[in-house]
């Protein structure tokens, strides 16, 4: 976030410890009226997901469960996609043209107010000395009535079954899961890559660097995109084609009312081998 | 004697076509008639794998989109192309020059040029959209909708093969006789006349080698797309290449993205065949 115009309609980057999704909404239009908008991509690209599954979850949203079975159609992600339809009002209409980069782009350009995001945008402003970089802050993301949530994707370490190293590359592994190393790690991407496991709690970073503080603890409940749909090929082709995403565009453009779009993605999901009941 | 050493000879090129071309499309042919994923070796299934890719609305929208795409690309490079070259051929001064200006498109690496596009089409910092708005116009949205996110990428098409066109054009009306336009013009003919009658039909042959090689090329296009709008918005611009990657590496899905990078190989195959064969006769 840039707290400088946060700062300027009243609200302080701890007042949004407690903020609501209505809250943001509240506070939209004022951000848009001084010339810095809040903004996300609502279009098929993976930065999306970022900002549009914390809303599906904290209105009780379930996108596939955890059986496997379709559970889009729902008052729940209706409630969702109405709110995004609300909140996209107050967006700059470059938001539906985005690519990952773009909301990057929209706050290091001194534009934007808010953004999902994790901190490479603080990172590329402080190590490129850009003007925005002193008031680029970082703050959890509002709470909706079913809870407080952040999407964390996360990635793994493999090894070949076929490779003729496997011994020397798991101790590869054992060395770089190194609680030392994973501090190192963080560090060099500035705080980017962030460990997932319970061991790696204690990692101070995130208490050196003050746009950092609010990430340790996290505030939220952190779940991977497509969440509580079982892992596997299905969610792959889902998370790949961006239904979720285009979900949200088809509605908040008007190209489909919410209870379409809903059975579009219904559809579009049913069709990658997802079950239906 | 003879015959033995000219096939060792050509042995070294044939090794190489069986490695880097013969191989990699039988594997292709394989894999998309199994249901292989990245990660697992998968079951022979026969076409099973393009039943489910044709079931896909995602994959009737990309061909719709490709066979839009490769229509229009292809219509405007000829006629743009044929146009730069008559234009080209006329000029009595700096004609080499000009050439080398004409190819620099071309030339230049896909992936750097169409960096500098998606640049031109920012979403919020398009050199277009400030231009436009000093106009007093209002904003493009050139990535952001279907409409203009199409013409977008059909542009960058059309700016990187008009190059390729005219000097194809152009190297086939060097080749015809100027006596053939002297003794159409003592007769009384036209320009437009000598256009249609002496022009136009013996650049044929250079007309389907070129149409062939485009389309050949347009409907395997990848880099353009994928670094423009990766498919979107709204999965408007996604062609078979685009789709093939995503579905098939990402997606992980790697015998589908087979099926689907492979599908217009017959229909290609085909037109490569009949092409050749009207050339041929043409030259007979």
């Amino acid at each position: 976030m840039n707290k400088e115009a946060w700062e300027a309609i009243g609200i302080s980057v701890d007042d949004l410890l407690n903020f609501t999704w209505e809250d943001l909404l509240k506070v939209a239009p004022k951000l848009a009226e001084i010339g810095h908008p809040i903004g996300f991509a609502i279009k098929d690209t993976f930065d999306a997901n970022g900002g549009l599954f914390p809303i599906l979850w904290s209105f009780g949203a379930r996108v596939v469960d955890e059986q496997g079975y379709v559970t889009v159609v729902s008052p729940e992600t209706r409630r969702a996609i109405e709110y995004v339809i609300e909140l996209a009002k107050y967006m700059p209409p470059d938001v539906f043209a985005w690519d990952d980069a773009g909301n990057n782009r929209f706050i290091l350009a001194g534009v934007g107010s808010w953004t999902p995001n994790p901190p490479s945008i603080w990172a590329v402003a402080v190590r490129d000395k850009l003007p925005i970089a002193e008031a680029i802050d970082h703050a959890p993301l509002p709470s909706g009535p079913y809870g407080r949530f952040r999407v964390a994707d996360y990635n793994s370490f493999g090894i070949w079954r076929f490779s003729p190293n496997i011994d020397l590359a798991k101790d590869l592994l054992r060395w770089l899961m190194r609680p030392d190393n994973v501090v190192k790690q963080v560090e060099a991407s500035w705080g980017y890559n962030q460990p997932t496991l319970r061991a790696y709690d204690e990692i101070s970073y995130w208490m050196t660097r003050t746009p950092l503080r609010y990430y340790h603890p996290a505030v939220e409940e952190l779940r991977p995109s497509g969440w509580p749909a079982p892992p596997g090929p299905e969610w792959a082709m889902a998370y790949n084609l961006h239904i979720v995403p285009l979900m949200f565009a088809k509605a908040v453009i008007g190209e489909m009312t919410p209870d379409e779009a809903m059975r579009w993605a219904e559809t579009e999901l049913l069709k990658l081998g997802f079950k239906g009941r | 004697m003879y015959k033995t050493a000219a096939y060792l000879m050509i042995m070294p090129v044939l090794l190489i076509l069986l490695l880097l071309m013969v191989y990699p499309v039988g594997l292709s042919i394989y894999t998309s008639l199994t249901d292989r994923r990245i990660g697992t070796p998968g079951n022979f299934v026969g076409f099973d794998t393009y039943r489910r890719v044709i079931n896909q609305p995602i994959f009737l929208r990309t061909l719709m989109n490709t066979s839009l795409y490769v229509s229009i690309t292809l219509a405007l490079k000829t006629i743009l192309g044929l146009m730069l070259a008559l234009l080209m051929h006329h000029i009595p001064v700096g004609r080499n020059f000009l050439r080398a200006i004409v190819l620099l498109p071309w030339v230049v690496p896909t992936s750097m040029s169409v960096l500098i596009w998606q640049w031109m089409f920012d979403p919020s910092f398009s050199v277009l959209n400030w231009i436009l708005s000093q106009l007093g116009l209002n904003r493009v949205p050139w990535l952001g909708s279907p409409f203009w996110a199409r013409l977008a990428v059909i542009t960058v098409n059309v700016w990187r093969g008009i190059p390729f066109f005219s000097i194809a054009f152009g190297a086939g009306l060097t080749a015809i006789p100027q006596e053939l336009y002297e003794s159409a013009s003592i007769d009384g003919a036209a320009g437009i006349q000598q256009f249609l009658r002496i022009t136009f039909p013996l650049l044929k042959p250079v007309f389907n080698i070129v149409l062939l090689y485009s389309l050949v090329m347009t409907i395997a296009d990848f880099d353009i797309v994928h670094i423009l709008t990766r498919g979107g918005p709204f999965q408007s611009t996604h062609l078979l290449g685009t789709l093939a990657y995503q579905v098939g590496l990402p997606g992980t899905q790697i015998s589908q993205g087979a099926a689907i990078s492979l599908f217009l190989f017959p229909i290609l195959l085909f037109a490569a065949f009949f092409a050749l064969r009207v050339v041929i006769r043409q030259e007979m």
